[in-house]
This record gives C-alpha cells, sequence and structure tokens, in this order.
C-alpha cells in the first residue's frame, strides 16, 4: 500500500470517526434515505443511528418512518454516509 | 536472487564459487581460465567421456538425439509436446506427489544443506513462467574447463537408452510398469510426470533388491533406499526438462555464458564433489552422473551400469567411493531418469542442450535426496520441529538438544556418541525397530495432537494479527485479501476508537459529579439521557422502553452480568474457588448513582429475569438480602409491575402476559425459596418494610406481580410467627415492630382494598388472550382453568393479611371487600346452574371458586359452600 | 460501552423483539434470538408482513412463524418494534 493510500485510508477513517455522535444522513443503495444520530459505525459500514428518520432519496420527499430505539443499518447496503 | 533463503551475498568460499564467478562475468566476458578454480584438475577428470558430445565434437547429436525417452513403453508415441506440459511444474508434481511429501521434503534438503552452486532457482521447473535468472553461469563455470579431457568417452543418449532398455528387458521388469511408475500415461496427468519419489518407496521395488543394500550406514533405513530397478523410469522427469530447456522463454545469459557446454556439465562438478567429502552437501549431478558415468566407463559403455549394480547388490564399489552416503539411491534415481529420457523429435542446438544439460542437473539436485529420509524419518523431524513450537518442556522435547547434549556430554562426536545420539533418534522418534518403547503409534497420536495444537495456535497468532496489525493496514482503498474469509465480511475501514473512550472517562466524570452532589440536578445532556431511562415510574412503559440510551446501558449490563455468570459457571465446574466480586459488581445493587437501580432495570427485560436464579447461585446470603432489600424497596419502578398492574396496562397483550408468567415463574420462586430457606424474621419484616416504606402500596397491590410479592412477604412472617418448632421464640421486640409494619402496611391499603380486584373488563380480555389459539396448543389442562380468571392469588393476599391482622383489621377486610366475597359466590352459584357451560367445566370452576374463597373465609373462621356463608366448625 | 460496534449494539437486542426490515419491502419482527456477522438472523414468534400492490392499492397480509432463519444479505436495517 502506497502512503499516499494510506493517508487516504486514515482520513477516511477519521472521518467516520469523528462523526460519531453527530447528526448523519446515510444513503441505501435502494434510495432509502436515514437520517439521525450516528451511534457508532464499523469497519464494515454498519452503522447505528439513534433517532433515525426514514426517507426516499431526499428529506423533502417526507417522511416515511421515524424509530424511536437504535436502528442498525447493515453496512452491505450503505451507499453514503455524511454529516448532516 | 535468493531463493530458498539462500543468501547469494554470503561470501562463503566452499559455497560461493558459482556466485562470485557470476560477479566476475558481469565486469567482462567469461574468462574460464580466470574463474576455472581448480575444477576439472583431478584425476577423475579422465571420466569426462562425454565431453565430446557435451562441447560439440560428438559426431552423433543429430536431429534424433534420445534422451533415453525410446523404451518402446507407453511413452513412445506420445507427442514430445506433452512432455513440455508434464514437465513444467516441478512443484505440481510435489503437490500431488506421496502425502509424506518426500519430493517436499528432498527439495527442502538441498535447499538447506546445498551449497549455493547452482541453486539459483529455475523458475521453469518450479513455475510456469519463463527463466529469467542468469543462473546456469553458475554451472557453466566449472563444467568449462574440463570439456578437452575426455571425448574419447562419450557415450551418447541413446546408447544409454539402449543399454538401459537391455537392461529393463533383462530385469524382466514390464515397460507397462515401468511407464506407469515413472511416466505419466496421458498427457494430463502433471503430477505424475516426475514421480520420483513415490517410486522410491514402491515396495515392490524394494524387495526386488532384497538385502540389495546391507551395508549401508545405519543412518539410511531400509526404507529408505530407492530401489535400483526402478532406476530406468525414474529418469523421466528429465525429458520433460529437456523440453522445457529447448522453449524460446530461456534467458540470454544462457546463451552466453556456456555455449560450448553440453550434455556433459554435471561431470566437473560430480568429480569434485566426493572429494569434498560433504555428505549431504553433494550436488545432485555428481550424484546423479557421477557414478553411472564412471561405472559405464570401467564397463566399456556396452552394458548399463547402473542394472549391474542393482544385480549385484549395490551400487559398485566405484561409485560407493565417490559419494559413500547416498551411493546406491543416487545412482538409482539417476539411472531411473536416464533411462525413460525420451527421443528428441527436433534437432538441439549446442545451446538448448546445454540447457538441457542444466536443467537436467538441477532436476538432479533437487531429486537427489528425494530418498534420503524415510516418512518416518520426516514425520520425526516435522514432529520435533512442531514440539519446539508447542511444548511445555522445551528441554526434554528438543531432540536437536538431546543430541547436543549428548555432543557436548562427549566432547568428541565419536563411535560411542554415535550410539546415544542413534537411541536418542530411535527412542525420540519411535522406531519401530529400535525404539526402546516401541511407541510408534503413540509417536504418531502426539504427532497429530501437536499438529492439532500447532494449528490452533496458528489459528489464534492470525486473529491477533488481525487486530492489531492486519487491520490497521486495510482500507478503503487497500484491501488485504487475505484477511477476507468465510468467517466474516470484509472489512473495509478500521474505525479508530479513542473518541469512544473518551466518551467512557467523560460519562464516568459525569457519574462522579453526580454523586458528589448528591441528588442535585445535573443539566448534562448525557447524564440526563442515561437517567432519565430509569424513570419507570412514570407509568408509560413504552416511552420507558424506547429511551435508548438506559435501555442500551441496560442491556449492555446484562450482556456483562451473563459472560460474568457464564465465567464463574466455568469455575464452578473446574473446582476453581469462587469469587463474585466481578459479578457483583455487573449487578449494580450497591450502586446509587441512578435514579433506579440499574439492577431493577435488568428486571425489566426477560432475559434478565431469565438469568436470575444462576445469579443468585454465586451470592452469599448478605447479597442475596440486599439484592432484595433493593427489589422491594424500588419495586414500583420494577417494569413488570407496571406492566401487570390493571390500572397502568388495562389492555395487556400476549407477549406482556407472557412476561409476567415468565417473572412469576422464575423470580417469585427465587423470592420465595430465600424467604423459606434462610430468612429470619427480621430480615422479612425488614425485606416488607422496604416495600411499605419506599411505595405506592396500593398501587403495587393492583398489579398481580406485587400483590403476590406482598403476600409472599407477609405470609413467611405470619409462619415464621405460628412456627413453634422453631428453636428460637420470638422476641418481644421483633413482634412489637413486626405489628408495627404490619399496621403501616395495613393503613396503605386501607379503603382502597378492593382495588386488588382487577375490573372485569381486564380479566376477561386476560382470559381472552390466555386462551387464545396460541396458549391452546400449549397445555390442554391449562386451557380449561384459562377460561376464567383466576383469582387465587388474590384470595391468599387476603388470607395472609387477615391472618396476621387483629379481629379490627379482619372486620376492615370484610368491609371493604364485602361485595367481592358475595360476588364471587355468586358467580359460582350462576356456574352451577348455567347450562352453556359444559357441566363439568362449570363445577370445576365453581369448586375452584369457593376453594379460593375459602382460603381466605377460612382465616376468620368462616366457610362459603352452595351459595351461604357459615362458621367453620 | 460506547466503544461498541453496530453489532454489538445488535447483540443487546438478543432474546428481545426486533423489527427487520429486508430488501424489496419486506418486514419482519420477531424476537431476536441469534445473528452474526454477515446479519444471518434467527427470530422467534416472528411475523412477517408482506405488501402488495393490488390495483393499485397497497395491501399487506402477514405471515407467522415459530422460528425463522433470515439470510443476511437482504437485511438493510435492525431496530426495536414500534410499541
Amino acid at each position: 500500500m502506497s502512503s499516499a493510500t494510506e493517508s487516504t485510508t486514515k482520513a477516511s477513517e477519521q472521518f467516520l470517526s469523528n462523526i460519531i455522535g453527530k447528526s448523519v444522513s446515510v444513503k441505501l443503495h435502494s434510495g432509502m434515505l436515514f437520517q439521525g444520530t450516528l451511534e457508532s459505525i464499523d469497519g464494515f459500514m454498519n452503522i447505528a443511528l439513534n433517532n433515525a428518520t426514514e426517507h426516499y432519496e431526499t428529506a423533502e420527499n417526507g417522511l416515511l418512518h421515524r424509530y424511536d430505539g437504535d436502528v442498525f443499518v447493515r453496512g452491505t447496503q450503505v451507499l453514503y454516509i455524511s454529516e448532516a | 536472487m535468493s531463493f530458498f533463503g539462500f543468501d547469494p551475498t554470503k561470501p562463503d568460499s566452499g559455497r560461493g564459487s558459482g556466485r562470485r564467478q557470476r560477479d566476475k562475468k558481469a565486469e567482462k566476458p567469461l574468462d574460464f581460465e580466470e574463474t576455472y578454480q581448480g575444477f576439472g584438475e583431478h584425476d577423475q577428470e579422465e571420466d569426462d567421456y562425454l565431453n565430446d558430445e557435451t562441447f560439440g565434437n560428438a559426431t552423433e547429436l543429430g536431429t534424433d538425439f534420445d534422451f533415453g525417452y525410446g523404451k518402446g513403453s507407453l511413452e513412445s508415441d506420445v507427442a514430445p509436446k506433452s512432455y513440455a506440459d508434464h514437465g513444467r511444474s516441478y512443484a505440481s508434481a510435489a503437490v500431488a506427489g506421496p502425502p509424506s511429501g518426500q519430493t517436499g521434503y528432498g527439495a527442502a534438503a538441498v535447499q538447506g544443506l546445498d551449497d549455493g552452486l547452482d541453486f539459483k532457482p529455475m523458475e521453469s521447473l518450479w513455475t510456469n513462467q519463463p527463466m529469467s535468472m542468469p543462473m546456469p553461469q553458475q554451472f557453466q563455470q566449472p563444467q568449462l574447463p574440463q570439456h578437452p579431457q575426455h571425448p574419447q568417452q562419450v557415450l551418447s543418449m541413446e546408447q544409454l537408452e539402449r543399454q538401459q532398455r537391455q537392461q529393463q528387458q533383462q530385469m524382466g521388469i514390464p515397460a507397462q510398469q515401468q511407464g506407469f511408475v515413472g511416466m505419466p500415461p496421458q498427457q494430463d496427468m502433471k503430477p505424475m510426470g516426475y514421480g520420483y519419489s513415490p517410486q522410491g518407496y514402491m515396495p515392490q521395488i524394494h524387495q526386488m533388491q532384497g538385502g540389495g543394500f546391507p551395508n549401508q550406514p545405519q543412518s539410511f533405513p531400509p526404507q529408505a533406499v530407492p530401489p535400483q530397478n526402478m532406476g530406468t523410469h525414474q529418469y523421466q522427469p528429465m525429458p520433460l526438462m529437456f523440453n522445457r530447456q529447448m522453449e524460446p522463454h530461456q534467458h540470454p545469459q544462457q546463451q552466453v555464458a556456456s555455449p560450448p557446454s553440453n550434455q556433459q556439465q554435471h561431470l566437473p562438478v560430480q568429480q569434485q564433489l566426493p572429494q569434498q567429502s560433504i555428505p549431504i552437501g553433494l550436488s545432485p549431478q555428481a550424484q546423479e552422473l557421477g557414478p553411472q558415468q564412471q561405472q559405464q566407463q570401467s564397463q566399456q559403455g556396452s552394458n548399463f551400469p547402473v542394472q549391474m549394480d542393482s544385480t549385484r547388490n549395490s551400487a559398485s564399489p566405484r561409485s560407493q567411493a565417490l559419494s559413500p552416503p547416498h551411493t546406491p539411491r543416487d545412482s538409482n534415481s539417476r539411472n531411473g531418469r536416464r533411462g525413460s529420457m525420451r527421443r528428441q523429435q527436433e534437432p538441439l542446438t549446442e545451446e538448448e542442450h546445454k540447457r538441457l544439460q542444466i536443467r537436467q542437473a538441477k532436476v538432479d539436485k533437487i531429486l537427489r535426496h528425494s530418498g534420503v529420509m524415510t516418512p518416518r524419518d520426516k514425520d520425526f523431524i516435522t514432529r520435533y520441529q512442531l514440539s519446539q513450537i508447542v511444548t511445555d518442556d522445551p528441554y526434554n522435547e528438543d531432540f536437536y538438544f538431546q543430541v547436543y547434549k549428548i555432543i557436548q556430554r562427549g566432547g568428541v562426536v565419536g563411535e560411542s556418541n554415535k550410539g546415544l545420539i542413534a537411541r536418542a533418534y530411535l527412542e525420540h522418534s519411535g522406531h519401530r525397530l529400535g525404539g526402546r518403547y516401541k511407541r510408534a503409534d503413540v509417536a504418531l497420536q502426539r504427532m497429530q495432537s501437536q499438529v492439532e495444537k500447532a494449528v490452533t495456535v496458528a489459528k489464534e497468532r492470525p486473529q491477533k494479527n488481525k487486530e492489531n496489525f492486519d487491520g490497521a493496514k486495510e482500507g478503503v482503498l487497500g484491501k488485504i485479501s487475505s484477511t477476507m474469509n468465510s468467517k466474516a465480511p470484509r472489512r473495509q475501514l478500521q474505525i479508530p476508537t479513542q473518541k469512544s473512550e473518551d466518551d467512557e472517562s467523560n460519562a464516568a466524570a459525569i457519574d462522579e459529579v453526580v454523586e458528589s452532589l448528591n441528588g442535585v440536578e445535573l443539566s448534562s445532556a448525557s447524564k440526563a439521557r442515561r437517567r432519565s431511562s430509569y424513570a419507570f415510574r412514570t407509568m408509560d412503559q413504552s416511552a420507558v422502553l424506547c429511551r435508548s440510551g438506559g435501555r442500551k446501558f441496560v442491556l449492555s449490563l446484562i450482556e456483562s452480568v451473563y459472560s460474568e455468570v457464564l465465567e464463574l459457571e466455568a469455575q464452578l465446574r473446574s473446582g476453581k474457588s469462587i469469587d463474585n466480586k466481578a459479578l457483583w459488581d455487573a449487578l449494580h445493587v450497591a450502586d446509587d448513582s441512578y435514579e433506579v437501580s440499574p439492577f431493577i432495570s435488568i428486571l425489566s427485560f426477560d432475559k434478565g429475569v431469565k438469568i436470575m436464579p444462576r445469579i443468585l447461585n454465586f451470592l452469599d446470603k448478605a447479597q442475596k438480602l440486599r439484592l432484595l432489600t433493593l427489589f422491594f424497596s424500588e419495586l414500583s419502578h420494577l417494569n413488570i409491575i407496571v406492566t401487570s398492574s390493571y390500572k397502568t396496562n388495562p389492555h395487556p397483550t400476549d407477549v406482556q402476559l407472557k412476561k409476567i408468567e415468565l417473572f412469576q415463574s422464575v423470580f417469585l420462586k427465587i423470592i420465595v425459596s430465600f424467604l423459606s430457606s434462610s430468612a429470619e424474621f427480621l430480615e422479612v419484616i425488614s425485606l416488607l418494610l422496604a416495600l411499605i416504606k419506599d411505595n405506592n402500596v396500593s398501587f403495587i397491590s393492583t398489579s398481580k406481580i406485587g400483590l403476590n410479592l406482598i403476600t409472599v412477604l407477609i405470609s413467611r412472617a405470619a409462619l415464621i410467627k405460628q412456627d413453634i418448632n422453631r428453636g428460637t421464640v420470638l422476641s418481644s421486640s421483633e413482634i412489637s415492630t413486626w405489628n408495627e409494619i404490619y399496621d403501616k402496611l395495613f393503613t396503605a391499603l386501607e379503603t382502597r382494598l378492593a382495588l386488588v380486584f382487577p375490573p372485569e373488563e381486564y380479566t376477561n380480555r386476560v382470559v381472552a388472550i390466555s386462551s387464545s389459539p396460541s396458549l391452546l396448543s400449549a397445555n390442554g389442562e391449562q386451557t380449561a382453568k384459562n377460561h376464567y380468571y383466576d383469582h387465587s392469588y388474590i384470595w391468599q393476599f387476603f388470607a395472609s393479611l387477615a391472618l396476621s391482622g387483629k379481629l379490627n383489621h379482619q372486620r376492615v377486610i370484610i368491609d371493604e371487600i364485602r361485595d367481592e366475597i358475595f360476588g364471587t359466590i355468586s358467580k359460582a352459584e350462576e356456574l352451577a346452574k348455567s347450562t352453556t357451560v359444559d357441566e363439568q367445566v362449570a363445577l370445576y370452576q365453581r369448586d375452584k371458586m369457593y376453594q379460593d374463597l375459602n382460603l381466605f373465609l377460612n382465616v376468620m373462621g368462616l366457610v362459603a359452600r352452595d351459595g351461604e356463608i357459615t362458621e367453620l366448625k | 460501552m460506547s466503544s461498541e460496534t453496530p453489532l454489538d449494539l445488535l447483540k443487546l437486542n438478543l432474546d428481545e423483539r426486533v423489527y427487520v426490515k429486508l430488501r424489496g419491502a419486506r418486514e419482519l419482527t420477531g424476537t431476536l434470538q441469534a445473528f452474526d456477522s454477515h446479519c444471518n438472523i434467527v427470530l422467534s414468534d416472528a411475523t412477517e408482513t408482506i405488501y402488495e400492490l393490488v390495483d393499485g392499492e397497497l395491501k399487506s397480509r402477514t405471515k407467522d412463524s415459530e422460528m425463522i432463519f433470515v439470510r443476511g444479505d437482504t437485511v438493510t436495517l435492525v431496530t426495536t418494534p414500534a410499541e
């Protein structure tokens, strides 16, 4: 692994660890969008959200669901995660 | 450029000639005089009878050059091309070879022990890639000087073949068999292509040899000796090699380096090496060709020497003289290979010949030691290498150390030491002939167990590495494929966890502050989150459960409690002494930093309830008492109370009813057994006091669980008080304390006693759910009971309450629940008259109702029967 | 505790009721008996909700299973069920 790759990796890992506890948007391959507080995330991109809301593609499309408990989102389904 | 761990930079004069020569050569064109280094100065150079052939002086090197293939056996009609394929990978042959891995061992031995002379890898041998390494140079140097010396002794491969064929026929070995052993009958049987090592151990051959090697050194167990008869076949691999060499991808350096060298390349080496007297390190060529050629020489080339050897029971004296330890084997294997050389259809250039020679030399070298060790020897070595990994007793388990010790003791390696070493070997190896303990089987078992151990160790190691090492290197852009396995999905990122550790210490700090402030309200968000989750006193249980922070905390507590319990149970099984401190800490019974004890919250979950009996197994009485005191004093926060109260949960679900049932059967049982087995009177009433003092008793009494808990306590107290068989009579202070507490309890319940009875709407619902199909199927008898609401727990409560109360208490009770009493009686009578219900069920139900009611009435000397209440007689 | 991974959080729900969302708008509710890192999941007393579009109208029906094994690759989401 080149040092450039390594630093890139570090940066992405750093990002993921820094946004823990923040409000995030998680988009799945299916187009579903989840917004909530990032409880935790692992190297498989499995994600735990708290107080999550579910939307289709964007929050503007309306609220589909609100989850009171922690939501576990399977990593293989995750398209991206961003700070919201 | 190193191969097999050979360090080419090491300036060892003994082994480094090849390298040094190469270096020189890099600077300028080869100067053979300079790099000669004395090769070819030996007397035996006379034996270099193939020199002419090697260097192009032989006239017979035509297109029909036959590398020993023409046995007339199976292979004769196989196109040369196919051999190229077969011969490509020696490694594959080794893999497909005998399970004992003899080939592998042979190669390894060569690698480890041989001088670096020609041990540059012949890549085309080991892989499918074109040769790109300049190793041929290593051979060229020694060989070149010799070429002028023995032109007259050339024996063409054709001739050799012919001889071998004759020999074979004489020996009566069917060609078929040979072909099978040494050669692949079909093209695609790659693994067979080399087949050396298996042949070496073929039993039939061994038998043919009979006692052919009685005079062999003891270090070579009989089975290690390759059969001489096999010799002709064993040369099969060579043709393959030759084929390879003819392929165009050869390194140009080879051509440049040794244009004149031909088939005779190996000769110089062979001659030289015996004199070096390096038994294991002998170059393959020496072993392969040396004896044979010498034999040929001595026999004037008319007969094939090897065959002669074999028939004579051993290698010829001459070959033995050259390389005593391995002579028999070497000559055998060499002969075999040579004998099966295949016919070359195309003309060979000098260059090609040279390459063929080099390749053959390589192969010979690789193969030379393939028969040196028996499978047992290899097992032995493997075992001892493994044992050093896993042994608990490194000194006694270490064969090498044992040998070292013997040598140290004896000073010099003399004959006596050899005996000791041999014995050590035999004892350790469990040799079937010499093992003192005749423990070959035991040895095998030990080997297996050690392999298992080693595998276990190896398994654990990568896991650690994965965490600490590989994992850190993995990233989105660079995955380490080796860490992928079927057991776990591919991890793409390693998320640093320092941040969360900060959180943890932060949380701990908050807890500290909370403790020091002792009840002062904190506005800290995280603290609020953690605390609020325990606010089970709010009757909105769904809100309580959905407070995820607290819920998560409690759930994680349960996880740690489970692991502690499992740990303790494991300790118990293994007979170790039990230390329950960790478990006790995990229960958080003594933790008063939360509004509601985490322990109470643990009981809000089914799995928390289920583990309780196993927890109590590990607690001493004081701990149990403390735990129960906490339990009773925070009863109002108990989720199950909320769930089982008709006031807070008027519409219980199936799941909730199951939870109630579970709690009743698990935790109530614990309390009952604790109270009845070990609790003193004062302890019982102290628990009751805890319940009364800190809770809304009236509310608790509206829940089935709560009412049962109260019943358990007061009935136990009453029993102890009444039990005249007890050794100790209750002191007056105890009795007065009890009366005081009872009064408090009664006061708390007074005017609300009727509320103990759930409304009919509630009972009907419970009945409806309980008798739903899902429960019906469980137990037929249960079904009958579940057709009506079981009030027995309520009457048990009143019976206990009345039992401990004075007359005025009883009067109050009857006053308050008079309606319920008569309601029950009338309901029972209705049931008896009812025709809609099955008569049997109705009668049973009626009797049950009277029975429950009378439990209470009997306390006051009354009995209800047939719709009337009379005095008990 | 806060160093836990999402799968650790999932572990906390063992023996608890969970709501599992699958690909293709399928839903399961049941008691989480077991799961692994692939999100293979075993549920007891599970109820599957199947949504169908009948004549342009979204209808749902349920199917109960005493014990059900869910292959992980279709799982998209796991959470506690709404009360």
